[in-house]
C-alpha cells in the first residue's frame, strides 16, 4: 500500500507520516508528492535517515499526477472534507493508495482517468499528522 | 529507456554521480536499491534536494522494485555477457549476484572496456542510445 504526502511545506508531518508507515505495516512504501519549503530542505534528510534505519521504502515525485501514472495504484482513496461522505477507507489493498493533502491554502489537483474516492476524515480541528494517526490505525486494525 | 537502479553500491558517491548521469541524460526514474549504509546519507540527500523532474525510488529489495515498478526488460553491465538485442526499460548497476540475475531474468550486456562503473556505464548509454555529446 501507499501512504502518499501531497504538497506538504514541513518536515514534522513528513517526519510523522513515515514513521506511522513504517512502524504500521509491513508493506506499506511512503509517498511524497510535491514537497516544498521546509519539506524539501528538512523534511527530506530526516525522510532518508528514517528509511535507513526503519528499513522503509519510499518514493519523491514532483507531482501526485507523476505518482499515479508511474505506479498507477489500484484504488485511490483522497482525504477531503468536502467532498468526502466516510470517516476512512473500509479497507486497504497492497496496491492501493490512500492520500493525504497537506497544503491548506491550494487544492490538489488531480489529472487522471482514475476513479478517486474521497473520506472525509475526523475533524477540523485535528493536525493532520494526528488525524492520519488515527486513520493509519484504524486501518491497520482491519488488515 | 525508463529508468536506472542503483542496487548495493553502498557509497554517497556513486549515488551522487549516478543522479547526475540520469539527468545529463534526461532519464526521468532513479531508483536506489538494498542501499542500507547510513554512510550514503549525504549521497540520498543530495539526490532529493535537487528540483529535477526526476522520480527517486528507495527500495528495501529488488523484489519490491518489481512489485512495484513491474519492469518490462531489465539489463544489466558486464565482461561476461552477450551483445544487447532488443530494447530495455531499466539499466541495473552495482552488486548483482548470479541468483539475482536468473530470479529477476536480468539480460547481462557485455562491457569490454576497463573502464570504472560510472564512465562504463556512460559509454553504453551514448551507444545504446545515441542520447547526447558529453
Amino acid at each position: 500500500m501507499y501512504v502518499v504526502l501531497d504538497g506538504s511545506t514541513g518536515y514534522k508531518t513528513i517526519e510523522d507520516l513515515a514513521s506511522l508507515c513504517f512502524s504500521f505495516f509491513d508493506e506499506c512504501c511512503f509517498v511524497l508528492t510535491n514537497p516544498q519549503g521546509n519539506a524539501l530542505y528538512q523534511g527530506l534528510p530526516i525522510l532518508s535517515r528514517l528509511s535507513l534505519t526503519k528499513n522503509g521504502s519510499f518514493m519523491v515525485f514532483s507531482s501526485i499526477n507523476e505518482f499515479l501514472e508511474n505506479i498507477n495504484p489500484e484504488k485511490v482513496y483522497v482525504l477531503d472534507k468536502s467532498k468526502g461522505q466516510e470517516e476512512f477507507p473500509d479497507s486497504l489493498g497492497n496496491k492501493d493508495a490512500i492520500v493525504f493533502p497537506d497544503n491548506k491554502t491550494k487544492e490538489t489537483k488531480f489529472k487522471t482517468n482514475k476513479e478517486l474516492i474521497y473520506f472525509k476524515g475526523l475533524g477540523e480541528d485535528l493536525t493532520l499528522s494526528s488525524e492520519a494517526s488515527i486513520i493509519l490505525y484504524e486501518i491497520k486494525k482491519r488488515l | 529507456m525508463k529508468g536506472l537502479v542503483i542496487y548495493k553500491l553502498n557509497s554517497s558517491t556513486y549515488i551522487k554521480e549516478f543522479y547526475d548521469i540520469c539527468r545529463e541524460f534526461g532519464i526521468k526514474n532513479y531508483a536506489l536499491v538494498s542501499i542500507s549504509s547510513t554512510d550514503c546519507l549525504p549521497g540520498i540527500n543530495y539526490v532529493l534536494k535537487q528540483k529535477e523532474d526526476i522520480n527517486v525510488y528507495f527500495f528495501k529489495d529488488l523484489n519490491e522494485f518489481y512489485e512495484r515498478l513491474r519492469p518490462r526488460a531489465l539489463v544489466t553491465l558486464s565482461k561476461y555477457g552477450n551483445s544487447l538485442e532488443g530494447s530495455f526499460d531499466w539499466l541495473i548497476v552495482g552488486h548483482l549476484d548470479r541468483l539475482d540475475i536468473e530470479q529477476y531474468n536480468i539480460k547481462v550486456i557485455k562491457d569490454e572496456t576497463r573502464l570504472n562503473i560510472i564512465a562504463g556505464t556512460t559509454k553504453f548509454l551514448i551507444e545504446s542510445h545515441g542520447a547526447r555529446e558529453l
